[in-house]
């Protein structure tokens, strides 16, 4: 193998991949990349053997081949050279690569490639094309409600529904649901659910960046997106993802409106004297107004008050504070609508703008019992 | 208790018994300016009282064993205390440190009469602590009081209802609350020493509002409750005494499995769960310590209760033979996230629990039991049922049942 990369075509490859690898180090050949050299282009691919990514970048090979490296030295050793440098990568003597540029000189130890996964294919299966575009921010709504607890490892994704011309992505931690849909025109999917466990979600929010296109596909045990330039894939999550549709559907009778950034920054400044384990604020809604208090037993209290679209009888409720600032971050939007039955039932929240349609962002947080 | 922190001294350090001992500031050599905070008994003879300076108690006693008081160590006896008194009635109201009103009207029928109460008390304090406590049982506060006050040390004085007058009318007007020195000054001049006196004078304008009050008080009519300062339950705990004790392992989880189930009972009957299990242990060498884990949500299910608790006790368990086990839950009042998909997936155990609860109220307590409870130490079947056959082919191996 000797090839000429760019810098900045290697940076942003190994930047992809490199969050896949084992970060452990238990077993030596999943902390590598492997490398392949062939026509005009650089292959890369990652693997932790559940996600598993590939990336290819435009390359000016003399001599094809493959090899595998360490994924993060290489990384931070591509990282380390001078921006807008040509980058030469040559296996000349057993056991090793050398790393070249202008002035620099690395020889760096290599794995056998034959000890690298085979990694998934799609081998045929039928794709469906999404926006990229759709994909990254369905993504941006909605993953940060997926759970970091492994004990229910089948909410630790999120549920991709393709169906008609929408695309929609559920995430839920058993104590908040996030619902993203966006429509896109002129498609005509047939319906097609799929989990995609959470390293997969943070890797493809990655893979789709720049691209316009994405292609899904399944396997009998795999999820596989791809883009002309990378290739995602990862195995299929057992596990039945919770009855979302009546969560989504539900509705509180005293609907207040407030502005998103006034509600985010009380949310920050009270919840400071919550509890720092259970970060539990009281939420009131009364006619025109909301207040937000907090109290922790050894610290003492906080309130305040802020205007607020809200007409009803007043409602009490309690939340996790950094649940409420988890979703309201992710908005843009100028205005949020809350949704409250009483102080037992969730609360549900949406950007006020937000029409009926087939487009929507929605939100359902239980209550804490303060 | 009586003469509380000098008693704990004496109990803790047996080279004071027969000495006066006095706890309060350090009386360097006379000079010191604090007070005392008691004497024990053999102080006492010596003139030495609670409250008075120190160098005053110095003068009068120099041979005294001076202590400053240690009140960590008397506030954890005096919970020990609190303990035993809320194993008889929850309406406990403490006073001080040292001294409580409990109000065992509802106790009655479980535990006897107030005397048979206050002597169990008694005896309780006595074991645990080795302390003595005197009591007074009256049928208002300010009697029971004065009572418990009467015949100290290890006192036990019952005022019959309807004696109350009779009891206090002899007692010298300072055994009332509100009465100081200036107060009996005063009613001194108007020739009123007794309670008696000043329940039957009519001197109540002398003395103003407060007059009424006192007069009030002279002829026993004292209505205030006994108030709980406690407010919700803080912890609930069960714990068992070994006849003998036990080295099992199958035997020790045995017991914890009982008591994980009666606890998950008592707190499902308060409709209570809370996120810190605790183990106590006590090991044949009367070392007592106990264990805590917090959990992530809060928790009532007997088997969630049993699997923190064996793993406490794994951790502390070792060649000792152990005397006494117990399981508390503690931290109710944290604010509890509500889940989405409660409903669906109620926790599996939650839903075991509510069944025996259902099968046991219907059929009786042994109708549905553990399969470990049919066996005995050996892990051979024990019960049987009403005509002798045993129990245990009926319900499978109880060995696998674990």
């Amino acid at each position: 193998m000797e090839i000429t990369v760019r810098r900045e075509d290697l940076v942003r490859d190994l930047q992809v991949i490199q969050g896949i690898v084992d970060r452990r180090g238990a077993i030596a050949i999943l902390s590598n990349a492997l490398l392949v050299a062939s026509n005009d282009s650089l292959s890369l691919s990652a693997t932790d053997l559940d996600v598993s990514v590939k990336a290819v970048c435009p390359a000016r090979v003399k001599k094809g081949g493959a090899t595998t490296l360490p994924a993060r030295k290489l990384h931070d050793i591509v990282k380390a050279l001078p921006s807008g440098s040509d980058i030469l990568l040559r296996d000349d003597e057993e056991g090793f690569v050398s790393v070249q540029s202008e002035r620099t000189n690395y020889k760096v130890a290599t794995l056998p490639k034959d000890d690298f996964p085979t990694l998934p294919e799609s081998k045929g299966a039928q794709e469906i094309a999404l926006p990229a575009a759709v994909m990254s921010r369905l993504i941006g709504k909605t993953s940060f409600a997926i759970t970091v607890e492994d004990a229910r490892y089948y909410l630790g994704g999120a549920l991709l529904i393709v169906h008609g011309d929408t695309v929609t992505m559920v995430t839920t931690d058993g104590h908040r649901l996030c619902f993203a849909r966006e429509k896109v025109e002129g498609a005509k999917f047939k319906e097609e659910r799929v989990l995609i466990p959470r390293k997969a979600i943070n890797e493809l929010k990655q893979v789709t960046e720049g691209e316009e296109t994405i292609f899904f596909s399944r396997t009998e045990n795999h999820l596989i997106f791809r883009t002309p330039r990378r290739t995602l894939t990862s195995k299929l999550v057992e596990g039945q993802f919770p009855a979302h549709e009546k969560v989504i559907a539900a509705k509180g009778p005293k609907v207040g409106q407030t502005k998103r950034t006034e509600l985010l920054d009380a949310l920050r400044r009270v919840s400071l004297l919550s509890t720092e384990r259970s970060r539990a604020i009281r939420l009131t809604m009364k006619p025109g107004e909301i207040e937000l208090h907090a109290s922790s037993p050894d610290q003492g209290e906080a309130v305040e008050t802020f205007a607020a679209e809200y007409s009803g009888e007043q409602v009490d409720i309690g939340f996790n504070a950094q649940y409420l600032i988890d979703f309201l971050s992710v908005l843009s939007d100028a205005e949020v609508t809350i949704e409250l039955k009483d102080s037992d039932a969730q609360g549900i929240f949406y950007p006020t703008s937000q029409k009926d349609g087939d487009s929507m962002h929605r939100y359902v947080l239980m209550p804490m019992r303060l | 208790m009586d003469a509380f922190y000098a008693a704990v001294e004496e109990r803790d350090r047996p080279e004071l018994r027969g000495k006066p001992v006095i706890i309060g500031a350090d009386p360097k050599g006379g000079a010191g300016r604090g007070v005392v905070s008691t004497a024990n008994y053999e102080a006492r003879k010596f003139g030495v009282g609670s409250a008075m300076p120190i160098s005053t108690a110095f003068r009068l006693c120099p041979q005294g064993v001076f202590i400053s008081p240690d009140m960590s160590k008397y506030s954890a006896i005096s919970l020990e205390i609190r303990a035993i008194f809320e194993a008889f009635t929850d309406l406990v109201e403490p006073l001080s440190v040292d001294e409580a009103f409990l109000d065992v009207t509802a106790s009655v029928r479980l535990f006897g009469n107030g005397e048979g109460i206050a002597r169990a008390i008694k005896a309780r304090i006595k074991a645990e602590t080795r302390l003595t406590a005197s009591v007074g049982v009256a049928s208002a506060k300010l009697i029971a009081k004065i009572a418990s006050d009467l015949r100290k040390p290890d006192g036990l004085v019952v005022v019959p209802p309807g004696t109350e007058r009779a009891f206090l009318a002899p007692l010298p007007v300072r055994r009332l609350w509100g009465i100081g020195p200036k107060m009996e000054e005063r009613l001194a001049k108007l020739g009123i020493h007794t309670v008696g006196q000043l329940a039957d004078a009519k001197v109540t304008r002398l003395l103003g509002t407060h007059g009424l009050d006192l007069q009030r008080l002279a002829r026993g009519e004292d209505d205030r409750p006994v108030v709980s300062d406690s407010g919700p339950a803080k912890s609930v705990s069960v714990e068992h005494t070994f006849d003998v004790d036990e080295g099992n392992p199958r035997a020790l989880r045995k017991a914890l499995l009982r008591l994980a189930d009666e606890l998950s009972r008592r707190l499902r009957a308060e409709s209570l769960a809370g996120r810190t299990v605790t183990l106590k242990y006590r090991d044949e060498t009367f070392r007592t310590t106990t264990h805590a884990r917090s959990g992530r949500a809060p928790t009532n299910v007997a088997s969630e209760l049993f699997e923190t608790a064996s793993g406490l006790f794994d951790d502390v368990h070792g060649s000792l033979k152990v005397r006494l086990l117990g399981i508390g839950v503690s931290g109710f009042t944290e604010p509890v996230q509500r889940g989405l998909f409660e409903e669906e997936s109620p926790r599996r155990g939650a839903r075991i629990d509510e069944l025996r609860d259902r099968v046991r109220e219907k059929f009786g307590r042994e109708a549905l039991v553990r399969a470990s409870d049919l066996e005995d130490e050996k892990g051979q079947e024990g019960r049987r049922d009403p005509e002798g056959h045993p129990l245990q082919a009926r319900l499978g191996n109880p060995r696998k049942a674990r």
